[in-house]
């Protein structure tokens, strides 16, 4: 099994003015490349801030954070933001869609960020219809995310973390915002399409019916992991 | 904020427009190839306009300094200039008036007019009464802008003047008692106007003045007042300087004249470009608040594209992009409105300078490189004060503006 990220010792704690707030400490883990894990705990116990030391969209306070084996300190601003765009796909609890952009032209974004030429070529649109199609919303593609269901909007989002086939899917609560019956689609669409495509997926949720279908459930409290199974 | 700065753009069109039009004409004018190789040679101690028949010259032109001066190799023509030996009246009848001032004559050889409204054969009738006469430019426009708006008289045009008979009233003067002979009167027709001649007095034939001198005041032309001398070639213009100065005269180069024309100029250049400085910082304070505005109202959109990869650098160029989109946006509508009211101001200008002869056709000139200029000042500006607030948002982070 190839090892995708492993964290070691690593604390997370915030400036707010002088006061000090820790959010994670001396968590351990490895993440395989395949792997389904779950993150669960009550609020704020630091699941979000975990999320994004992951993702490499924040530094460890300590602790060292390696991807595929380098350490995470090491890469430029740049070097991070391309590993970020190309190799990891966020969907969050409030989808985070562009709203001046169409739901399609929102699908494309990582792509023309990607692209050196800013065009997206033919088999990219191509992709995009795709999974525009896979995911149920090829009929929706020209409206803006304001116009769409919430359900919609996270389909949208989905297929914008999918489109630039990423190594890692990286979800936080991504069924907050959705009913039950719109949650329990979107939990199964995403686990099929991480199991179809053979992707390591990171879920935080508060759910324990869909923690349960991870091959792996980390449980946190207070910013330290508490259990895992 | 696009529109402060196309304000601002409008401004700088019309003032550059206006700066560049009228420091063409000025150039056109005195920039023709003669006038690049032509100096004026005058006696030493002769102080021109204002000799008025009292300041003996300490050197003299005479006919034959004249011939040897010719000789010169590198000289193309010389042309001198002569004054009657006497005192001198004019009288005019103006607008039903007759007017009567003293006045100094002078004679110049055709090609000192630069006047091609009158042919060489009108200038030639140096013998016959009425005598093709013609007056300074700059005098016409000394006494509309200056004498006549002091003193509440008539504005006088060049129509006023073209064709007008003048009585030449020679022994008498209205300032002076003295009269040294007979009043002899004499008529001369004005032709035109010309920028050459003197500015004080009318100007004959210099074959008239020899004659008047001869015929009316038994004095031959044993000397000139001054003369203007064309080189062959512009190089030649210090060498014979030189050569004249060693004969004793006081020489000046049209371009000595033209230096003092730059350095006006670079005074008005200089100020308007502290006054766009000005501008510039003014609108590009407007720019900086708006983009920093802008960037705290899109915190979301801009953590957003960080999360899916976009760079800091990627960021920031977005902003500058913008800052630059608006700055070639606003400065081409500021040029075309610029342009477009310098129209009515140009006529504006026309009918408030009317009576004032040595100005340009058209006010306002707009070349290429003015334009190109104006539309990167804009674009730089914009640049320029966008990019503190575009780097402000390119190292905004991510977290911290999804968690609000
Ligand atoms: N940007 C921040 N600045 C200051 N403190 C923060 C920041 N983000 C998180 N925290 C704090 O860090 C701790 C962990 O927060 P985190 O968002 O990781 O919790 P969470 O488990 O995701 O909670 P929730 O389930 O409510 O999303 C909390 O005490 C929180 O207040
Ligand atoms: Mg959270």
């Amino acid at each position: 099994m190839t090892e995708l990220i492993e964290l070691s010792e690593v604390s997370k704690h915030y400036h707010l003015g002088k006061d000090i707030i820790p959010a994670l400490s001396n968590i351990n883990l490895k993440i395989n490349k395949g792997e389904i894990i779950s993150i669960i705990g009550p609020s704020g116990s630091g699941k979000s801030t975990l999320l994004h030391l992951i993702g490499l969209m924040d530094h460890a306070s300590k602790g060292e954070v390696f991807y595929k084996g380098h350490n995470v300190k090491k890469f430029t601003k740049n070097e991070l933001a391309h590993i970020r765009g190309e190799k990891i796909g966020f969907i969050f609890q409030d989808f985070n869609l562009l709203n001046d952009l169409t739901i399609k032209d929102n699908i494309a974004l990582p792509l023309l960020i990607n692209s050196k030429t800013n065009k997206i070529s033919p088999s990219q649109n191509q992709k995009i219809d795709q999974l525009l199609n896979q995911l149920n919303i090829s009929d929706r593609f020209n409206h803006r995310p304001k116009q769409v269901s919430g359900g919609q909007k996270q389909r949208a989002a989905i297929a914008r973390a999918l489109i630039t086939n990423p190594e890692i899917l990286i979800a936080d609560e991504p069924t907050g915002n959705l009913d039950d019956f719109t949650s329990q689609q979107i939990i199964n669409l995403l686990y099929k399409m991480s199991k179809e495509q053979q992707l390591t997926m990171i879920i935080v949720t508060h759910d324990k019916k869909i923690a349960e279908k991870a091959d792996k459930i980390i449980e946190i409290k207070k910013g330290k992991i508490t259990k895992t199974s | 904020m696009t529109l402060a700065l196309s304000l601002g753009v409008l401004l700088m069109t019309i003032l550059s427009g206006l700066n560049f039009g009228v420091k063409n004409y000025f150039l056109q004018q005195s920039n023709q190839d003669k006038i690049l190789r032509e100096l004026t040679v005058t006696p030493l101690g002769n102080k021109l306009e204002l000799s008025l028949a009292t300041l003996i010259p300490k050197a003299q032109l005479t006919p034959q300094l004249i011939e040897k001066i010719k000789q010169i190799p590198e000289i193309e023509e010389v042309l001198p200039t002569n004054s009657i030996n006497g005192i001198s009246s004019l009288q005019v009848s103006l607008l039903g008036q007759i007017f009567q001032t003293d006045a100094l004559l002078y004679g110049a050889p055709y090609q000192s007019l630069n006047l091609p409204e009158i042919s060489q054969e009108e200038w030639a009738q140096y013998q016959n009464e009425p005598y093709p006469a013609v007056i300074s430019t700059k005098l016409l426009d000394l006494y509309n802008l200056t004498f006549a708006n002091a003193n509440n008289f008539p504005q006088i045009t060049k129509e006023n003047f073209i064709g007008k008979e003048i009585t030449i009233l020679l022994n008498q003067s209205t300032f002076f008692e003295t009269q040294e002979g007979p009043t002899i009167k004499l008529k001369a027709k004005i032709l035109g106007f010309s920028p050459n001649v003197k500015l004080i007095g009318l100007t004959l034939p210099d074959k008239t003045i020899e004659k008047i001198n001869q015929d009316f005041l038994n004095k031959a032309q044993d000397n000139y007042l001054d003369a203007i001398v064309h080189v062959k070639k512009p190089e030649y213009l210090s060498i014979v300087s030189e050569k004249l100065q060693n004969l004793g005269f006081q020489v000046t180069t049209a371009e000595q004249s033209l230096k003092t024309v730059e350095g006006i100029f670079k005074v008005t250049d200089l100020s308007l470009n502290f006054f766009f400085l000005v501008m510039m910082i003014l609108s590009g304070l407007l720019i900086s608040s708006t983009f920093l505005n802008k960037i705290s109202e899109q915190g979301r959109e801009i953590a957003i594209l960080k999360t899916l990869g976009m760079t800091n650098q990627q960021i920031g160029n977005l902003y500058l992009f913008e800052a630059s989109l608006i700055g070639s946006i606003a400065s081409l509508i500021g040029i075309i409105l610029g342009i477009i009211f310098s129209a009515p101001l140009n006529i504006f200008l026309s009918n408030f300078l009317s009576n004032i002869l040595s100005k340009p056709k058209t006010f306002f000139v707009y070349s290429p490189i003015l334009i190109i200029s104006l539309i990167l000042y804009a674009i730089l500006t914009a640049c320029i004060f966008a990019y503190i607030p575009a780097m402000k948002a390119a190292k905004l982070n991510p977290i911290k503006l999804l968690a609000k």
